[in-house]
């Protein structure tokens, strides 16, 4: 039985059952993926021909999730320290080769040589969705979760913008609006500065068993979506056939998204445009594993403080036996 | 003498300890390098959210050790006469609860633990608030002399 959710199967149930069945039949396969476990994505590059689906149909189908200015912008204090982003202008709003708050799905293309041939491979790039996120674990608000089939959010109407999750994530992938959210209401010129947006993996659409804008747009049937552990196997199964890589399955400690493709990594991460907006394909250590050794300070602090009592007993219970014989 | 000296150098260190991670947690809100804090000479570092992560969890680890050896020391002294007050048993319990709550975001890091949306929020702001409340309990005993112990 195939376990994961694709643009074609989900045509055909579509086709043979209707809208109603269809939802119906899918529920279940996702819903059980929800359910502890994590949601996970596979891209095979060799597919994508770079034709931006994709990016549209993320843009088309989150169009109510964009922000929106309803007033002046704020005037923030200090102006030369706070990095003001408003892409609301029709002509910001209108980009698309870079992640913006407005276009959380963008297509990278890697062109060079490899072992003697030319490639050119395109990439969908957005948020990985990291299995342990460091963009979570580290919001001083808690306002940047992830769910329990794995999906990472941030809660737009919670964010205050201040951007920890985009500087502590490994690809800097959140993207900051200026002059909307919460923090409007709190102190606008001192603290705060918007809210941070980026890929939901379509989590409301996931919830009602439906697949994520970007799958279901694709053409080629880039991406397959289903449990981590069965995607997982599918893309070793796949890398090992074309003596191909895997990016996603190590980095950050592990993530939902898997990137196939018979180019490394590295070296596809030499021809991309990487920058601001434009994430990179490096290797990516898991920062949360450090910041958990330094937890376990929280460990040897109490036992140290036990043994130092313990020991301060001791001596004196010695010390009065002293004095007594 | 020497438990006096001892007595001192703990007091110290619990001070310095609790000024490093107040400024720390402080600057786990994206602050100091807005507002120039992390300009000042050997504060660069403040302005790096996993340094300064680094940084509040080892303060903590030592206020937790102070925590620790104080209950087990004062619970094991013979002179039962000597009582924390009703304001130190007030402040004792409110950091007391800072630091369960610390702990507890330290623990909700580990990989496999996953927290909704509303625990991390409650987490998060049980922590901040608790924190201030005991600046403010702090301060009000200070300036009214209250002392520690009856």
């Amino acid at each position: 039985m195939q376990k994961e959710i694709t643009r074609r199967s989900f045509l055909k149930t579509s086709l043979l059952g209707g809208a109603a069945a269809a939802s119906s039949l899918l529920l279940p396969r996702t819903v059980r993926a929800s359910k502890g476990e994590d949601l996970c994505t596979l891209l095979d590059l060799r597919k994508c021909i770079g034709c931006g689906a994709c990016v549209e149909a993320c843009r088309d189908i989150n169009v109510h999730k964009f922000p929106e200015l309803e007033g002046p912008m704020p005037a923030m204090f200090p102006r030369s320290r706070v990095d003001i982003a408003d892409w609301t202008f029709p002509e910001k709003r209108a980009v698309r080769d870079r992640l913006t708050p407005f276009n959380w799905l963008m297509i990278q293309t890697a062109r060079g040589q490899y072992k003697g041939k030319d490639f050119e491979l395109h990439l969908p790039r957005r948020c990985m969705h990291c299995h342990n996120a460091p963009c979570v674990n580290l919001c001083p608000f808690g306002v940047a979760f992830t769910q329990r089939n794995g999906i990472v959010r941030i809660h737009p109407d919670l964010c205050m913008g201040g951007g920890k999750c985009k500087q502590v994530c490994p690809w800097h992938i959140p993207e900051r609006q200026s002059g909307v959210g919460s923090y409007l209401n709190l102190l606008p010129n001192f603290a705060g500065n918007g809210v941070m947006f980026k890929c939901d993996r379509c989590y409301d659409r996931v919830a009602l068993g439906e697949l994520p804008a970007c799958i279901e747009a694709c053409p080629k049937e880039l991406q397959r979506i289903g449990p981590r552990k069965e995607i997982l196997e599918r893309a070793h199964r796949l890398a090992g056939e074309i003596d191909g890589f895997i990016y996603g399955e190590n980095e950050s400690g592990g993530t939902n998204t898997l990137y196939v493709s018979p180019v490394p990594f590295d070296v596809l991460n030499q021809t991309i445009a990487t920058g601001p907006g434009r994430p990179h394909l490096k290797d990516v250590p898991d920062a949360m594993t450090r910041v958990n050794r330094f937890a376990s300070a929280l460990i040897a602090g109490p036992v140290i403080g036990a043994i130092a009592a313990v020991a301060r007993r001791q001596r004196s219970v010695d010390s009065s036996d002293g004095q007594e014989g | 003498m020497l438990n006096d000296r001892f007595d001192t150098y703990i007091k110290w260190t619990f001070l310095a300890a609790l000024g490093i991670s107040m400024f720390t947690g402080f600057g786990n809100m994206p602050m100091w390098g807005r507002f120039y804090v992390s300009d000042i000479p050997g504060l660069g570092w403040s302005a790096d959210f996993f340094i300064n992560l680094y940084v509040h969890y080892l303060s903590g680890g030592v206020l937790l050790g102070i925590a620790t050896y104080s209950i087990i020391h004062y619970s094991q002294r013979r002179d039962r006469d000597a009582r924390l007050s009703r304001t130190g048993v007030l402040r004792v319990t409110v950091f007391g609860l800072v630091l369960v709550s610390g702990a507890l975001s330290a623990v909700k890091n580990l990989p496999s633990i996953n927290l909704p949306l509303a625990g991390l929020m409650a987490l998060v702001f049980f922590h901040l608030g608790a924190v201030m409340v005991y600046i403010l309990i702090s301060l009000a005993c200070r300036i009214m002399r209250k002392p520690w112990m009856s």
